[in-house]
């Protein structure tokens, strides 16, 4: 197609004013907020996700390299179109689309600014948790391609923890849905692999996002110091104490000197630290936090600390650490801003080292940043029209990386790896990661059109692909007879790494095995059809590599046991707070992505893992992520691994992050006539903000199993909530009152109070009927996942189906889940398990549906997983990336 | 090859300025025009990335791309905002600058900014006979109109803004007033060219309250503050204006010089800048024009120094607290809007709300986004109109927003512009400048009292 005519179709698309190609234009679209710069050829301002479609189709057809632009704040260059090309501006695209207070889910078009986006969500009592520095210009689709952090990520967690679904513009051109309102979703988790991938595998069109409820009181301290080392002490004594500050931010010398000066902040300028605290939580329990923070200050030689006495007095400490860069800019021509990621506990040492670097090349470096997850951002001063300085200021940036990683950290906490950072990749990762995730971009984006040039070292094979498709093999099953199957117990990870080479040369398949406690559940068909010629299983690869309890992170191998770890981490008043079976592996937990009841308050399985190891189907050991809570370099592949049933690799150790034990911690029991009630109940106490740790409604056959375990009298009524608080003495009273409260309004009846000392029982007790418990013969069971506010319907259809069968049902409220296990004296046929299944699908169409046990006769034609997915294409194609000859766990297929 | 730095000279004179900025494109945030258009080439950012680009040769002048300087507000949102203090607006009235030298200024502008603007009455006369022969406008009359907006986006809008134009401008009426008695301390009024021709009873209330404050106005024969002319880009035109104020005001040297138009305030303290800029600089002397300068209070300044006075006037509702019915002085829930160059350019805006909450009988109201551009800017509301209409949609969606029933502001341009936005939404908000309140309140509270 000529020139002219392509305009002119993209013009017919967008609309004239909507399509630029002027010079002026396209250099306005040449630059971001880093220091590079490339013109496009032309700039495009769709406003609907077809019209990108549309678009983007054309471009994929012409060979055209394009990329999506927000507000263009990208501090690594990864909206610098380098090869030319299309620019698509997504600013147009700026409505917020629903807000969805009763599922914890907002949907915004991507160009909303992460500022308009909070400020509407406030109205509603809620937030959105990134919270980058840019959030007043850069955008929703910003930050989901650049996994953004910012100050709050400390507490809550990155954007990849609250992104629910995205309507996806594909690299060719095709309009796909990823998630949705739910937490889980069937397939590989593409969606935690888009998240992050800094444009360069499609353009999201519409983002759904999981937005919390805004905390009841906010405490703020200042604290100033007269040496640094005492500050970055005071952080990790904060964290070691079991607090954790919902941020934690430290400002340098230089930067208290130059916010004073500005500012009148009344800093000291003598003072070599400020560290800027803040608590948010249930108010009963902050005071006591307060003073716990204020002694820990002491201890560590504080010169003051401030704390603010009401909402006035906080703005005034924030409005030092929010002035701080705009303070420091105006002292020097430019500034370039680094973005190295440490554990928290190298901080002090990184620091020494960032300022020895800025001594060596002549180069003022101030530093101010997120000290609690060890965000490091040193900004180095100079003057661009001095090219030497400049070129100086390139050469410093780099050696701040290699200190970061040297000290087991990462290139990029927040602002990705872009362009600037290719080089740097190699820092972190080897050749095979490199290959595994190249391999995931030409799958994804096979012209290579899609924001090229990003992310990912330069490779030979990469250059435009012509038209003529590469032929994708299939991957048909390795066997279909039943051959006699093997166990492997490799010792270490160099003895798993050799088996897959070993059986691959004869076309064998292979499959990890961990302590099989879902396996068990998982219908004894499956494991025949299509066997694994060969099981590993490595109990002996059961240490803890390392507990780095300052770091809050621990590093395990998978055959350990949930239960070994806690027990290992208790005694450092730590634990993971992931509930699932104890007598589970840790690479069995992850490979089966499981959540339990205390997710809303702490996330699941993905929102824990900061990293892991894998063994590859070719033997290539590979390490996804790291040790810290920010980390956005390179694409995040570890993602695929979590819940994909051992397909794509065998997970040979985990990096978790931590929390503190909790205080204090109390449960109780409330019983209730109707189901609406209970629901009614749960609503209030959320809407309160009490913040419960368990929230999980039960029937009255799930409630009695609990009862027998505990030794409670059975609940004469048909249905319970188990509510559970945790946190300091005074909050979990003061919740749990309210929630007492808010059950007697709803005329609940409250059966049972549950103490400290049998709270861990019933957590465990609660988390082991989401399984099938012993003792009766169960023909189907089934995990439902949906939008919190479906909850009530879901639960209708599930009583109305199951009839009259004995079900026990195990709700979780606020995470969205429903675990019901169905029984029957009568003759169950495999068609009536996949009508019910079927049925439930139907009817509840935006659930995902997980098969933990199902009828023997109906095993082989039913699905494992069922709901919305990534369309099949994409599944194969990770699948592909991974495991080309389809050899791992070949009983399990997820598309 | 022409050098590119001699041909934007003006620009390339500002270089280090332009390298001062760091790309960080914070000012998307604050940027009205970026809020309507969400391009780049309407932000800071993007336009000084193009006088970058002019500068280095990289880029050229034409007339699509004059859009970069012409579509800006002025408005220094984007300076405030912005983490280097980098000057926007001087960057963009440099660029006008450059493009008025390359294009030469057109013969209307040129009969405005040489003929009328330095001569109110001259000015006033053309304006009368724009009223009589309605579609015969010359070309002179519109254009004029248009520097200061007063012309609307269509010929019925301006027949409609015509019909408006007030029977008498304020210096005519001011010249059939009778002085208060010589005893007190002198003020010398600049009337701002919108006050005199479009809203007359703001002077005479401006008058009426100096008195009350103790002034004795002096009425002197002066032009435009020259404004219009520098936000154009035609510096030495600005410069004459400015260089014959100041001789003007050299007439009563012990006085202070008031002005009840924040705009014209502003530009007024910025003469020694002004005149310190381009070939004809040194013209008047620096001390000359510092002096003058001095001599510059916004009414606001002078409000806000006696807002004691004003508790005071409140004879017998001393501890009247904001919000309270005053006694008898029925009550009203008011607004403000800050001029940009109120806020930002003089940095008073505290003062003007000091005066608000000091009057009787005002539940003050701080609305959503006061700072923010009005959208009139002087000649932007018509030379950019569809622009500037998107602007003052989200002002007047603030403004409602507010549940305020009086919105005060303190510069002209503002109150047409917010006049027009709540007329056209059908608001039965009024807008009024500061100085009507203040009237208006000391007036009842004194009645009140009296009764």
């Amino acid at each position: 197609m000529t020139d002219k005519r392509l305009k002119q179709k993209f013009r017919r698309i967008v609309g004239a004013d909507a399509f630029l190609d002027n010079p002026a234009a396209t250099a306005t679209y040449s630059y971001d907020s880093s220091l590079l710069t490339a013109r496009p050829d032309f700039v495009l301002f769709p406003q609907t996700a077809e019209q990108v479609a549309q678009v983007v189709t054309l471009l994929f057809r012409e060979r055209i390299p394009y990329l999506a632009r927000g507000a263009g704040t990208n501090l690594s260059g990864g909206s610098i179109p380098l090869k030319g090309g299309a620019v698509i501006s997504l600013t147009r695209m700026k409505r917020i689309l629903s807000i969805e207070p009763e599922n914890f889910c907002a949907r915004v078009e991507p160009g909303v600014t992460n500022l308009e986006f909070q400020q509407a969500l406030s109205e509603h009592g809620f937030f959105f948790a990134p919270d980058p520095a840019s959030q007043r210009v850069s955008t929703i689709g910003g930050n989901v391609a650049e996994n953004s952090g910012g100050p709050h990520c400390l507490k809550y967690g990155v954007t990849t923890n609250h992104i629910l679904g995205l309507k996806l513009v594909t690299p060719d051109g095709n309009i796909i849905e990823l998630g949705g309102r739910a937490l889980d979703a069937a397939g590989y988790d593409v969606l935690g692999l888009l998240v992050g991938s800094e444009g360069t595998l499609g353009i999201a069109t519409e983002i759904s996002c999981r937005i919390l409820q805004l905390p009841p009181a906010v405490r703020t301290l200042l604290a100033i110091y007269d040496a640094t080392e005492d500050a970055s002490q005071t952080v990790s004594e904060i964290i070691a104490a079991g607090i954790l500050p919902a941020t934690l931010e430290m400002m340098d010398n230089l930067v208290i000197r130059a916010v004073e000066e500005a500012l009148h902040a009344g800093y000291p300028t003598d003072a070599s630290a400020i560290l800027i605290i803040e608590v948010d939580g249930i108010a009963e329990g902050l005071a006591e936090t307060v003073r716990m923070i204020e002694d820990i200050c002491r201890r560590n030689r504080v010169r003051e600390v401030r704390v603010a006495r009401d909402e006035r007095e906080r703005e005034q400490l924030w409005a030092g650490r929010r002035g701080a860069f705009g303070a420091v800019a105006r002292l020097f021509p430019n500034y370039s801003v680094s973005d190295g990621t440490v554990p928290r506990n190298k901080l002090p040492e990184v620091l020494r080292q960032v300022s020895e670097i800025g001594k060596k090349y002549a180069l003022e470096i101030g530093n101010v940043f997120h000290a609690g997850d060890g965000n490091l951002h040193p900004l180095i001063f100079f003057d661009v029209r001095d090219p030497q300085q400049t070129e100086r200021v390139h050469r410093a940036g780099k050696e701040i990386l290699e200190a970061c990683v040297a000290a087991g950290g990462t290139i990029s906490g927040e602002h990705g790896v872009g362009a600037e950072k290719i080089d740097a990749m190699h820092l972190v990762f080897g050749v095979n990661e490199i290959e595994l995730m190249r391999r995931l971009k030409n799958a994804l984006d096979p012209a290579g059109v899609c924001n090229p040039r990003k992310v990912l070292p330069e490779s030979s094979s990469e250059t435009i692909v012509p038209p003529a498709q590469s032929p994708r093999h299939s991957s048909e099953p390795a066997s279909d007879g039943i051959p006699s199957r093997r166990t492997y117990l490799p010792k270490n990870i160099d003895e798993i790494a050799s088996l897959p080479h070993y059986l691959r040369q004869s076309g064998k398949s292979i499959a990890a095995m961990g302590a099989c406690t879902l396996f068990e559940y998982l219908p004894k068909d499956i494991q025949r059809w299509k066997k694994p010629h060969g099981i590993i299983c490595s109990p002996l690869m059961r240490s803890i590599v390392e507990h780095d309890a300052a770091n809050l992170t621990v590093t395990a191998e998978a055959w350990l046991t949930l239960r070994e770890l806690q027990e290992r981490l208790a005694a450092a008043g730590q634990f993971l707070p992931l509930d699932a079976p104890s007598e589970a592996t840790l690479g069995g937990i992850v490979a089966a992505g499981l959540s339990g009841p205390r997710r809303h308050l702490y996330g699941s399985v993905r929102d824990l893992v900061l990293g892991l190891q894998l063994v590859t189907s070719d033997g290539k050991v590979l390490r996804a992520g790291g040790k810290t809570m920010k980390n956005v370099a390179g694409y995040d592949f570890g993602k695929l691994l979590i819940g994909s049933w051992g397909t794509l690799g065998i997970i040979v150790d985990v990096t978790f992050r931590l929390m503190p034990l909790p205080k204090a911690s109390g449960a109780l029991i409330a019983s209730f006539q109707r189901v609406e009630d209970a629901l009614e109940a749960s609503k209030r106490i959320l809407a309160g903000r009490l913040n419960p740790a368990l929230l999980t409604l039960m029937n009255g056959h799930a409630a009695a199993a609990l009862a027998m375990e505990l030794a409670f009298s059975k609940p004469d009524r048909e249905w319970s909530l188990i509510l559970g608080a945790e946190g300091s003495d005074s909050a979990v009273q003061a919740q749990l009152n309210g929630m007492e409260q808010a059950c007697r309004a709803c005329s609940g009846d409250v059966s049972a109070r549950v103490d400290v000392s049998r709270y861990y029982s019933l957590v465990d007790i609660v988390t082991r009927l989401c399984y099938p418990p012993a003792g009766q013969q169960w023909f189907l069971s089934l995990w439902l996942s949906m939008p919190c506010g479906s909850m009530s319907d879901g639960l209708r259809e599930v009583e109305a189906l199951t009839g009259e069968m004995t079900s026990l049902i195990v709700a979780h409220v606020a995470g969205g889940l429903i675990c019901t296990h169905l029984s029957t004296a009568e003759e169950v046929t495999g068609g009536a398990c996949r009508c019910i299944v079927d049925a439930l699908g139907a009817r509840l169409p935006q659930s995902t549906i997980t098969v933990l046990k199902t009828h023997t006769a109906s095993a082989e034609s039913m699905p494992f997983i069922v709901g919305r997915s990534a369309p099949s294409s994409w599944l194969k194609a990770v699948k592909e990336c991974f495991d080309p000859e389809g050899l791992m766990n070949p009983a399990i297929s997820l598309w | 090859m022409v050098d590119s730095k001699q041909m934007y000279e003006e620009l390339s004179d500002l270089s280090a300025e332009i390298a001062r900025c760091g790309r960080c494109g914070f000012c998307q945030s604050v940027c009205p025009v970026y809020q309507v258009s969400a391009d780049e080439s309407g932000v800071a950012r993007g336009r000084i990335m193009y006088a970058k680009g002019l500068v280095s040769g990289e880029l050229g002048f034409s007339r699509r791309n004059e859009a970069f300087f012409s579509e800006c507000l002025l408005c220094r949102a984007c300076v405030d905002t912005c983490f280097s203090g980098v000057r926007t607006d001087e960057i963009v009235v440099a660029g006008r600058r450059t493009l008025t030298r390359i294009q030469g200024l057109s013969p209307v502008y040129r009969h405005i900014f040489e003929r009328l603007l330095p001569d109110h009455h001259r000015f006033g006369r053309f304006i009368r006979l724009a009223g009589t022969m309605r579609r015969m406008v010359p070309d002179q009359i519109v254009g004029a109109m248009r520097m200061f907006g007063w012309l609307g986006r269509s010929m019925e809008r301006s027949e409609q803004l015509l019909q408006e134009v007030p029977d008498e401008f304020l210096r005519e009426r001011l010249s059939k007033r009778e002085n208060a008695r010589t005893t007190m301390k002198q003020a010398a009024l600049f009337i701002g060219c919108g006050t005199n021709f479009m809203f007359p009873h703001v002077g005479e209330a401006t008058v009426e309250v100096l008195e009350m404050l103790g002034y004795e106005t002096l009425i002197l024969e002066h032009g435009c503050c020259g404004l219009p002319a520098y936000a154009h880009g035609a510096l030495q035109a600005a410069q004459v204006l400015a260089r014959k104020n100041i001789e003007e005001f050299a007439k009563a040297p012990d006085s202070i010089i008031v002005t009840d138009c924040s705009s014209c305030a502003s530009f007024l303290k910025e003469y020694p800048r002004i005149l310190s800029m381009g070939e004809e600089r040194g013209q008047i002397g620096a001390s000359e024009a510092e002096s003058f300068a001095s001599r510059v209070r916004d009414l606001t300044e002078l409000l806000g120094d006696r807002a004691h006075v004003f508790l005071s006037a409140r004879t017998g509702h001393r501890h009247a607290q904001k919000g309270e019915n005053m006694g008898s002085v029925p009550g009203i829930r008011v607004t403000f809007h800050d001029p940009c160059h109120l806020s930002r350019y003089q940095r008073q805006a505290s003062l003007a709300r000091d005066v608000l909450r000091s009057l009787p009988g005002i539940d003050f109201i701080e609305m959503k986004e006061a700072d923010w551009c009005c959208g009139g800017a002087g000649a932007f509301a018509v030379e950019h109109a569809d622009l500037s209409l998107k602007i003052l949609e989200r002002k007047t969606r603030n403004v409602k927003a507010s549940m305020a029933d009086t919105v005060i502001t303190t510069c002209p341009s503002c109150l047409m512009q917010l006049r027009s936005g709540l007329r056209d939404s059908g608001s039965r908000i009024r807008a009024i400048h500061l100085v009507e309140l203040v009237r208006e309140r000391i007036g009842i509270a004194i009645e009140s009292a009296s009764l």
